[in-house]
């Protein structure tokens, strides 16, 4: 066991199974940036928490759908909830309406994450305001598994504003404005797999603009994300 | 969590609303959801065929209607949320006939088509969804088949236009008591050939024709004072507005006449011509009748046997729906019959017998389409005296006018079943005693012969002794369940070429990879439509006339009567297509390779073998079969 526990250092105790799994999953090449976009698969992510803080509050659940030649793999929807220490506070439940009892019989974290990871593979993770899905995402596999996972984001909340705003008129702040805008329907907003699939749908319209646009690539967007970053900045 | 979210939205919309639970949940467990942008082609005709079934989600896309992608106006269709395509091409197994655009930004679900089979099984309501959806298809059939056969003449000329459209100016009129001068005058300064004598009320009165002036003003020498009334033909044949162009057709076939008065509400509107209604066409329905009428040798009705089949191509070409067109090819073979008939007769020493020309077979029923062997017969009324010697004297009558269609493009039956065999030639009471020891037979052979002589008809000669025999043998058949029942089986021997799986079952052999119209199509119509004319008694030979009378008194509702008669002329009209093309090879007349259609009247054409099937599960059903 000694070479695992130099690959992933003194962190948490992990069984055989979920350090295999673990080994499988960073053995995996990692996405080359020069994947068309056409045909592309993303994985689109959204999570719930004990609360909007990403550096406290707790992962509680990932939803995630995956889009693959610009399709949504409705079939292919992956939920999991992680098993809490404590239950979080009865606001926080009313928004993501993730009782106590469901919370306290989730997952293991480790499970959780290795199950997600395994689902994402190591396709580009998407979300709205991905930064948040990000951090508390990497916190929990810090603390569960020993290490972040090195994944590719993507975040809608700049892409989307980048490619699909209308010269003139106002840019839509949001999940909910975007969706809007292009008429997609969430029933049930604040569930995390409802919310990526609405988040997925706007990828879809992000993706088939960008590719009318002319970009091919994953790194395409990539680089699209980043000036659309430093312009929010300045 | 995501299937129920789909699940809500598919329930709200046909036919997902209906849709059994079970399948229901299967659909949704393979759907992906796809989004097109505006302007995106969704599918494309250009492309192989559909991998996926959609269903909207939201946003539109429009799809040019197939009919209407050939036409000029094509009128493009707007499909919204819920709303599924394309359920044809899936069926068929084929690509789209016309591109699916998304013309707003627009979100489908998909479901694969590898799936669609299974679909089919899982969900009875889907499956009626999709059947609903071709039968539909076959309405349009008769459009269709007027595109395909030949974009350039267009709708314009198509015969099922009203004489009201064709009308394009008024009628020149004058009253019954104008000086026959005065009406010469006005015809001769507005350059037309007739006149339409018109009472108070506006109704026609009479018809004076430029053809009238030679016979009844110059040659009888009737004073130019006298009133047109007195020299025009009175109560002149008329039709209402709302008859057809190919009825007005029919008409000048029939009566040789060149106007037709229309009138609306009895009120004349105007004239149409032969001219009107053949303007483009090389050769007319009344050419042919008055060249028919003018020969006096076999040579010259070669000609207008030739003629018939070049009109019926025009006429076909022009969208006269198979069931007219065969209708007039049988009204002028008639008149080609009816003209042999006399030239012979005068050369044989049958005058004075009261003979009858039948007609079996196809040309028994008036669906004769242009490759049609002979089937014909006569009947004599011999009285009480023996019918050998007078069987004699026509004989070599009969045999020459059996050579003389055979000349005229007519083959000899190859069943010899023409009035020149002896076997055919008989007098009434022979004939009578055929069909009572055919109906009483159960030898399979007997029973094909009653089924093929059943269908005749008298066609030149004295009428009386064949309507005779369809009298005796209406009382002879109605009564028998037993012939009945046969007769019934008989229908049934053979069944539509249909797979089980949606395919064609075609032939080996000589004609590998085909299918025969006529016997593994027209015939199983054909063949049903006698058996319930029998059993009720309807008198007709014609199979679209029998199924509707017969079909009426079995209580059977006009949508079914009306969707096996379109079945039906579906196959004749396809029969007359590849006849056309043919160009007089009869061995292939009937034939077709289903892969050789296109995609449209391949699915019609098994939507039109279905119909063939469920006419005879219907029968199946009435006789316990």
């Amino acid at each position: 066991m000694s070479w695992l526990r130099r690959l992933f250092g003194a962190g948490p105790r992990l069984t055989m199974e979920q350090s295999l799994a673990l080994a499988a999953y960073h053995a995996r090449p990692e996405i080359p940036a020069a994947t068309p976009l056409a045909t592309l698969r993303c994985v689109v992510v959204d999570v719930e928490a004990t609360g909007l803080d990403p550096f406290t509050d707790r992962l509680i659940s990932i939803g995630a759908v995956s889009v693959e030649d610009r399709t949504v793999r409705l079939g292919s929807g992956f939920e999991v909830v992680l098993c809490q220490p404590q239950a979080s506070s009865r606001a926080n439940i009313l928004i993501h309406g993730i009782d106590g009892t469901s919370q306290l019989a989730g997952l293991d974290p480790a499970t959780a994450l290795i199950s997600f990871l395994d689902y994402a593979e190591r396709a580009p993770l998407v979300g709205f305001h991905a930064d948040f899905d990000r951090a508390l995402i990497d916190r929990a596999a810090t603390n569960a598994l020993g290490r972040a996972p090195s994944l590719v984001w993507l975040d809608l909340a700049y892409l989307a504003p980048a490619l699909l705003a209308k010269p003139g008129m106002a840019v839509p702040q949001g999940l909910d404005a975007w969706s809007q805008q292009f008429g997609i329907t969430n029933h049930a907003r604040h569930n995390a797999l409802a919310d990526a699939l609405a988040t997925a749908q706007l990828l879809q319209v992000v993706l088939a603009r960008a590719i009318a646009a002319g970009f091919t690539t994953l790194a395409d967007l990539q680089r699209i994300e980043k000036d659309q970053r430093w312009l929010g900045r300045h | 969590m995501i299937a129920d979210g789909v699940t809500r939205f598919l329930r709200q919309y046909p036919p997902f609303a209906q849709m059994e639970q079970e399948a229901l949940e299967f659909f949704v467990a393979h759907l992906d959801l796809g989004y097109y942008p505006a302007g995106t082609a969704i599918l494309d005709p250009a492309r192989a065929g559909p991998g996926l079934l959609y269903i909207i989600q939201r946003g539109t896309v429009q799809v040019m209607t197939f009919a209407a992608t050939q036409s000029g106006d094509a009128q493009p269709v707007s499909l919204g949320a819920g709303e599924c395509f394309s359920v044809g091409a899936l069926l068929e197994q084929r690509q789209v006939l016309a591109p699916y655009t998304a013309v707003t930004d627009t979100f489908c679900y998909e479901f694969p088509a590898t799936r669609f089979a299974e679909l089919l099984n899982r969900s009875p309501v889907f499956r009626e969804f999709a059947t609903a959806y071709l039968t539909a298809m076959l309405r349009e059939s008769r459009r269709l088949i007027k595109m395909n056969f030949t974009s350039a003449t267009g709708e314009q000329q198509a015969m099922g236009r009203t004489l009201r459209s064709l009308v394009t100016r008024p009628a020149v009129t004058c009253a019954p008591q104008t000086p026959v001068e005065e009406v010469l005058r006005t015809m001769q300064s507005l350059k037309v050939g007739s006149i339409l004598v018109i009472d108070e009320a506006g109704r026609p009165a009479g018809i004076f024709t430029r053809h009238d002036v030679l016979d009844r003003v110059a040659l009888a020498q009737c004073g130019l004072s006298r009133p047109i009334s007195t020299v025009m033909t009175p109560d002149p044949l008329t039709l209402p507005a709302e008859a057809t162009a190919y009825e007005a057709a029919l008409l000048i076939a029939h009566r040789g006449i060149r106007h037709i008065p229309v009138c609306d509400g009895g009120r004349l509107i105007g004239v149409v011509t032969e001219r009107d209604l053949f303007a483009l066409q090389r050769v007319s329905v009344r050419a042919i009748n008055h060249n028919i009428a003018d020969a006096d040798s076999i040579g010259q009705l070669q000609f207008a046997a030739s003629d018939i089949r070049r009109l019926a191509r025009s006429m076909f070409g022009q969208g006269v729906a198979a069931e007219q067109l065969t209708l007039i090819i049988s009204t002028l073979n008639d008149a080609l019959v009816r003209r042999i008939l006399e030239i012979e007769a005068g050369k044989f020493p049958v005058a004075g017998i009261n003979w009858c020309w039948l007609a079996f077979g196809s040309e028994g029923r008036y669906e004769q389409t242009i490759s049609t062997d002979q089937d014909n017969g006569l009947i004599f009324d011999a009285g009480t005296a023996d019918p050998g010697p007078l069987r004699e004297r026509l004989l070599p009558f009969a045999q020459a006018v059996n050579r003389d269609l055979d000349a005229c493009g007519f083959p000899l039956c190859k069943g010899n079943i023409m009035a020149g065999n002896p076997q055919w030639c008989m007098s009434l009471d022979e004939w009578r005693e055929q069909f009572e020891s055919w109906i009483a037979d159960t030898d399979p052979q007997a029973l094909l012969n009653a089924a093929i002589f059943f269908d005749f008809r008298p066609l030149h000669g004295d009428d009386a002794p064949a309507a005779e025999l369809r009298r005796h043998l209406a009382g002879l058949a109605q009564g028998n369940s037993r012939f009945q029942r046969q007769l019934a089986q008989y229908a049934l021997e053979s069944w539509p070429p249909l797979g089980r799986i949606s395919d064609f079952v075609t032939d080996d052999g000589e004609f590998k990879g085909t299918i025969d119209l006529k016997k593994s199509g027209a015939r199983l119509f054909i063949d049903g439509a006698r058996v319930l004319a029998l059993a009720t008694g309807v008198p007709h030979t014609n199979t679209a006339q029998r199924l509707r009378q017969a079909g009426s008194r079995l209580n059977m509702p006009p949508e079914e009567i009306a969707s096996i008669s379109d079945g039906f002329f579906f196959l004749q009209a396809l029969r007359l297509r590849v006849q056309m093309a043919a160009n007089g090879t009869l061995a292939a007349a009937n034939r077709i390779n289903p892969a050789d259609l296109n995609e449209v009247d391949r699915r019609i054409l098994k939507e039109s073998l279905r119909q063939a099937r469920k006419l005879q599960s219907r029968i199946a059903l009435d006789y316990q079969l």
